[in-house]
Parts: structure tokens; C-alpha cells; sequence
């Protein structure tokens, strides 16, 4: 890491993951990830490795500039740009999976262990209990003293807690072929049940639940 | 932040990502930008660089632009004739076309020949394009449809749209799982979906911009 | 009890009873349940969308005291239906206690609303202005806000923390760069901007610079923003 400045070409980096990954393909991904993660109703698939892959390459190259001022102006200057830039994307991200964790509360932490590690990073997982804790207490202890010894407060509340809508509409792009795409146009109307196929790079409107599992598989894009 | 769109900056921001040609009038070395090398750029010799780099420079009188061809009167009319006689969307050159033709607008408004005509074709083809998406938007939620195909929709107007839906559908969701909505026969049956207008003179915009056509079997 | 008085005695009960519980039904103080819970709520919605507005501590309270009022009716009538032999006023007193439980449901609903919805503007708050409550917003709050307002914080800060200093509350919006047209106003000479890059201010030069590099020169006075 010594060494390197602004003039010298940096080094790919190794993802912990499989295959040499260079900072380019990361940020695609990010924007990928960034967008589906901004349409998904529901939180999906943290991507923990990337994010702190990415920020680390933020830091050495914020370090370079720092290194560099004085010297080149310019180029410090349009590397902060970029290195502003992807600042947005990642906090944008980091802050759409927070607000979808504080809305969806007792949803999330009704999880299994297992869906949690899936969905949540560490950090979001100890962001949300911690959240939902305190957030019960607050409601809890603002009314409890005056109330009933005992009398449960937010019971009826977690019975019935909000949840995420899954039978939104998205605009989907499929990375792929996709086949045996259930449309449920609710069985209510009387309507039967279709099955579809989607072509890969078409655009497509459909309710979320009918894609959710492809999204998961980042098989589709969401617009 | 509203999870479920992107807002008019935002939107700018990701047409900005967009490459973009320029003709510096400095030397500079080559940028290792972790989005990709930069450069290195001559003086007078045409370079790709990311539309926001290029806004950057512009800014600071360091280059000028090589506009895109699209961005043009004579193409613009071509695609204004194009969609206008469409029932559907026409495919634009790129799905940002109208961030792209704002952002170049005003950065390098005055570089560019007829720039207000440019301005006024751009906002004239997105004219179009939103009274077809408006029209099919009543048709699909009044069919209750859950499908639908969009080619060539770009972003702007996808924004539009998820407005537009939005209001709609989660209403109607709400009525028909309250029991209290039943929708209407659905004159789109999968059958007679696969009719487009083709009369260019129908005064009424046939609602068809969403093509039902599925490659479906139906479950029976 | 049927066992302990006669035929007559016990009609005579029912008769009371049966008056007893229309009486409690046209009880001149009986009001509408679930009045100050509306009220409650309504002062929030009425509230500007980025605001917080006093804590109605004495609207919870009243809130709080009918649900203790319902509460004690409805043991009341629970005790009511077991002892009581009789069963053809059971209907009735089952429809209050029914009746009385809706509202109270209701009230604590409110309740929960009220102070949700209350968190979520704090929430906005730590968000738009930083971790430091503003004196004014300060005595608006209750003190269990207050300690929610500090873990939440603290929450969002530890969260950062695993972020290698990346601070989401910084980059809200897209970063765009803005450049004025700027006029030195006195020969300042030379200016080294945050990039290290030197600028030399002389009297009566222009020059285009970003905004936030201008902005405490200008308030010096040293340079004048310039409307092109």
C-alpha cells in the first residue's frame, strides 16, 4: 500500500470472494445492486464484502490525493470528484437499507438467524435490535406508569406489524432468459393464474412478487 | 428518500456517468479514477471522459465539447417524426436523452448551434411520449392488468409512470383486498392483446403503448 | 346465590340488576370514549411536516386514565357475568364489556401513533441537523425522547463506525459542484485553495472558483460574487 500515489497505477485488488475483481467492475456492480436495493419494496441480499471492499479503496486513494496536494491540484481535485461521487452511490445505498430496517422493524427482527445473516449485514443487525429495543421502550415507558400495572401496551401493535408490500409493481430488465414467471392476478377476480416468459433485456411492468425470487438471485435488474 | 424512485438530481447524476467526448485545450496526464483510466489528453485531440469530468472542465474553460450526433435539429426531428407516428415508444439513443440534452445544454449551451431549437425538440418528444404513457397507464389499471411490456422506456418517463401507477394501483389494491372491487371484464383478453394501432391519424392515442403480447401458456 | 334466597328475592334481583346495568348504560357523566385520543392525534397531523410540537403529556395522561376507567368497568361486568346466576342480561353485558374493550384498543393504538410518529420526526431531525438537539426543539420533547433521541445517536454512530468513516448523513444528496463568477474586491495576493492549488487574488480580477471555496472570502469581503 506504501507507495502508492496518484501517478502510479494502482494494483487490482483481491475480493476475499474468488477471482481478481477490479475496482471498475465493483463500482458496476454497486450501481446495480444500488438501483435494485432503491426499487425493492422489501431489504435484500446485504453485499457486506463489496461495500467494504469499495470503501477501502476510497480511503487509499483519499489518502493518495491527500498525499498528492499541493503538488498537483487538478488532479487531487478530480480525483475527489469521482471519489465524492461514489460516496453518494454508497451512502445512498447504506441509507435506503436503514430506512427500510426502521420502517419494517418488528418485520425484520421476526426473521429467522438464518434469514438475518442472508439479509443484514452485522452492523445492520446490531443497528436493528438495538433500534427496536429502544424504540419499544420509548413507546412502552412513555404511557406504562399510567396505566394498569402490568397492562401490555404494544401487543396489538406487534400482532400486526408493517410489513413490506411485495405485490408492488416494478419495471424489471432481466439479466437473462427467464421462464415460468407466475403473474398472480389475484384469484379474487376470478382470473387464472398466467405463466410468462420474460426475454432477456426486455422491459417489463410486473408486481414485485412475481420476480422476487430472480431479484434475490440478481438474475434481473430493477428500473 | 423515497425508496421506489429516483428524484430529477438523482437522475442527473446516473446520466452523468454517461461517456462523453471532449477536446481539451491543456495537456493532462492520465487519471487512474477508480471508475475507469482517464486520459491522458493532448491539446485539440478528441478524448472520451464521463459526461460529469466533462461538465468539470467546461466549467473551468478546459475543453469543448464533440456534441452527440442525436443531439441535433436535423435527428431530433427525424425522431419527433418517428415517435409521433408511432403508437408505441420509438427507441431513443440513449435512456437519459433528457438529462443528457438538459446537462449539455446548460453547460455548453453556447458551443451548440440552435439551442434553443434542440431544447424545444427534446421537450417536445418527451411531450408525446408522456400523453402515450398516460393514456396506457388508465387502461392498464383499469383492466387490472399485472403485466405489461415497456421496450424503450426510458427514465424520465419510467419516474413519470411509477407516479402515475402508484396512486392508482395502491388504492385499487386496497379496495379489492377489502373485498370491496371487482374489476371490470377486461377488454384485453390475451387473444385480441396482440392488436396495435397502426393508424397514424387516430385522434384518440390507442392505449396499446403496453403490449400485453406475452409468450405465455395459460394455466388452466 | 340462587340457593341462598327465594323465587321472589331472585326476581327481584334480576329487576335490579337489570336496572343497575341500564343506569350504567344512561350514566349522565358517560362520555364518548376515545375523544382525547383523537385530539391527541389530530394536534400531530396538524403539525408541520418537519416539526415536532410540544409533547401533550397531560393529553396522554387523560388518554391513559380512560384506558384504567374501561379497564375497571369492564372487571367490574367480568365479575358481574360470573356471579351472576342469571344469564338472559349476559348479552348485554357482554356487548359492553365488548364495546369497552374496542376502545380501549383504540385509545392504546392512538397512543403507540402518537409516540411513533413522534420518533420518526426526531429521527428526521438527527438526520437534517446532527446529534446535538437544538435548544428550541430540546423543550419540546419529552424525557424519554430525549434518551431515545441519544441511543439513536449512539446507534447510528457505532453503525458509521464499521463504515471506515464513511458518514451517511454527510452525502444525502448528489454531490454537485458549484462555481461562481467571483470579483476581487482588495489585493489579497496569494490564496492556496483546499487542493493546494495557488490562486493569486489581485484587486479588480475575475475569476470562477468554487462556491465553497469563495464563501468565507466573501463574507471577508474580500471577493463579491458576480451575476453573469
Amino acid at each position: 500500500m506504501d507507495g502508492n500515489d496518484l501517478e502510479t497505477q494502482p494494483e487490482d485488488l483481491n475480493t476475499s470472494n474468488t477471482s481478481e475483481t477490479t475496482t471498475m467492475q465493483l463500482l458496476a456492480e454497486l450501481k446495480d445492486i444500488w438501483r435494485n436495493e432503491r426499487f425493492a419494496p422489501e431489504l435484500l441480499p446485504h453485499h457486506v464484502d463489496l461495500v467494504d471492499c469499495l470503501l477501502e479503496q476510497v480511503r487509499v486513494m483519499e489518502g493518495n490525493v491527500g498525499k498528492a496536494r499541493g503538488k498537483e491540484p487538478y488532479r487531487c481535485h478530480v480525483h475527489k470528484m469521482e471519489l465524492n461521487r461514489i460516496r453518494f452511490m454508497l451512502s445512498n445505498y447504506l441509507r435506503c437499507r436503514l430506512e427500510k430496517l426502521e420502517l419494517f422493524t418488528t418485520h425484520y427482527r421476526q426473521l429467522s438467524a438464518e434469514q438475518q445473516e442472508h439479509f443484514l449485514s452485522p452492523a445492520e443487525l446490531t443497528f436493528l435490535n438495538n433500534f427496536a429495543d429502544k424504540t419499544d421502550e420509548l413507546l412502552t415507558n412513555s404511557v406504562a406508569p399510567y396505566l394498569p400495572t402490568g397492562m401490555p401496551v404494544l401487543d396489538a401493535w406487534k400482532k400486526n406489524p408493517a410489513r413490506p408490500k411485495l405485490d408492488s409493481f416494478v419495471f424489471v430488465q432481466p439479466k437473462e432468459v427467464l421462464e415460468g414467471v407466475i403473474l398472480d392476478a389475484g384469484t379474487q377476480d376470478g382470473r387464472e393464474e398466467e405463466i410468462v416468459t420474460l426475454e432477456e433485456g426486455g422491459q417489463y411492468l410486473l408486481r414485485y412478487s412475481s420476480v422476487r425470487e430472480h431479484v434475490m438471485a440478481n438474475r434481473v435488474l430493477l428500473m | 428518500m423515497s425508496t421506489g424512485t429516483f428524484d430529477p438530481e438523482e437522475l442527473e447524476f446516473l446520466a452523468e456517468e454517461t461517456m462523453v467526448t471532449i477536446i481539451p485545450s491543456a495537456r493532462y496526464p492520465l487519471f487512474y479514477m477508480l471508475g475507469g483510466d482517464v486520459g491522458p489528453m493532448e491539446p485539440s485531440i478528441p478524448v472520451p471522459v464521463p459526461l460529469w469530468l466533462a461538465v468539470h472542465m467546461r466549467q473551468r474553460k478546459q475543453c469543448r465539447l464533440v456534441v452527440p450526433d442525436w443531439l441535433a435539429v436535423e435527428p431530433l426531428l427525424k425522431l419527433k417524426e418517428d415517435e409521433n407516428n408511432s403508437p408505441v415508444f420509438t427507441s431513443m439513443p440513449t435512456k437519459h436523452y433528457i438529462e443528457i440534452s438538459q446537462v449539455i445544454l446548460e453547460s455548453f449551451g453556447d458551443e451548440i448551434p440552435h439551442s434553443n431549437d434542440i431544447r424545444r425538440l427534446t421537450k417536445d418528444i418527451l411531450d408525446l411520449r408522456l400523453a402515450k404513457l398516460r393514456a396506457s397507464v388508465d387502461a392498464f389499471i383499469k383492466g387490472s392488468n399485472v403485466y405489461a411490456k415497456v421496450d424503450n422506456i426510458t427514465e424520465v418517463e419510467l419516474c413519470s409512470l411509477r407516479n402515475l401507477l402508484t396512486r392508482g394501483v395502491d388504492q385499487l389494491d386496497m379496495l379489492r383486498s377489502a373485498g370491496t372491487y371487482r374489476a371490470p371484464v377486461a377488454a384485453a383478453t390475451v387473444e385480441d392483446s396482440t392488436t396495435l394501432s397502426t393508424n397514424p391519424g387516430s385522434a384518440v392515442r390507442s392505449s396499446r403503448l403496453f403490449s400485453s403480447d406475452r409468450n405465455t401458456s395459460v394455466n388452466s | 346465590m340462587r340457593a341462598l334466597i327465594g323465587p321472589k328475592e331472585n326476581q327481584a334481583s334480576q329487576v335490579y340488576y337489570r336496572t343497575l346495568w341500564w343506569t350504567d348504560v344512561q350514566r349522565p357523566s358517560l362520555k364518548m370514549y376515545g375523544r382525547r385520543a383523537t385530539d391527541l392525534i389530530r394536534g400531530l397531523d396538524r403539525a408541520a411536516e418537519n416539526s415536532i410540537p410540544p409533547y401533550n403529556g397531560e393529553t396522554v395522561r387523560a388518554v391513559c386514565e380512560e384506558i384504567k376507567d374501561i379497564f375497571e368497568a369492564n372487571q367490574q361486568d367480568t365479575g358481574r357475568l360470573q356471579s351472576q346466576a342469571d344469564t338472559s342480561s349476559h348479552q348485554n353485558i357482554l356487548h359492553s364489556i365488548h364495546f369497552r374493550h374496542i376502545a380501549m384498543e383504540r385509545n392504546k393504538r392512538c397512543l403507540v401513533a402518537y409516540h411513533y410518529n413522534r420518533a420518526e420526526r426526531l429521527r428526521s431531525i438527527r438526520w437534517n441537523l446532527g446529534g446535538i438537539i437544538p435548544r428550541e426543539i430540546r423543550s419540546t420533547l419529552s424525557e424519554k425522547e430525549v434518551e431515545w433521541f441519544n441511543s439513536y445517536n449512539t446507534e447510528l454512530t457505532n453503525y458509521m463506525m464499521e463504515l471506515d468513516g464513511l458518514n451517511l448523513t454527510v452525502h444525502q444528496r448528489p454531490p454537485k459542484e458549484h462555481f461562481i463568477h467571483v470579483r476581487v474586491l482588495l489585493d489579497y495576493g496569494d490564496y492556496e485553495t483546499e487542493d493546494g492549488e495557488t490562486i493569486h487574488l489581485k484587486k479588480y480580477t475575475r475569476h470562477v472558483l468554487p462556491r465553497t471555496e469563495c464563501e468565507h472570502l466573501i463574507r471577508q469581503g474580500v471577493l463579491e460574487h458576480v451575476h453573469v
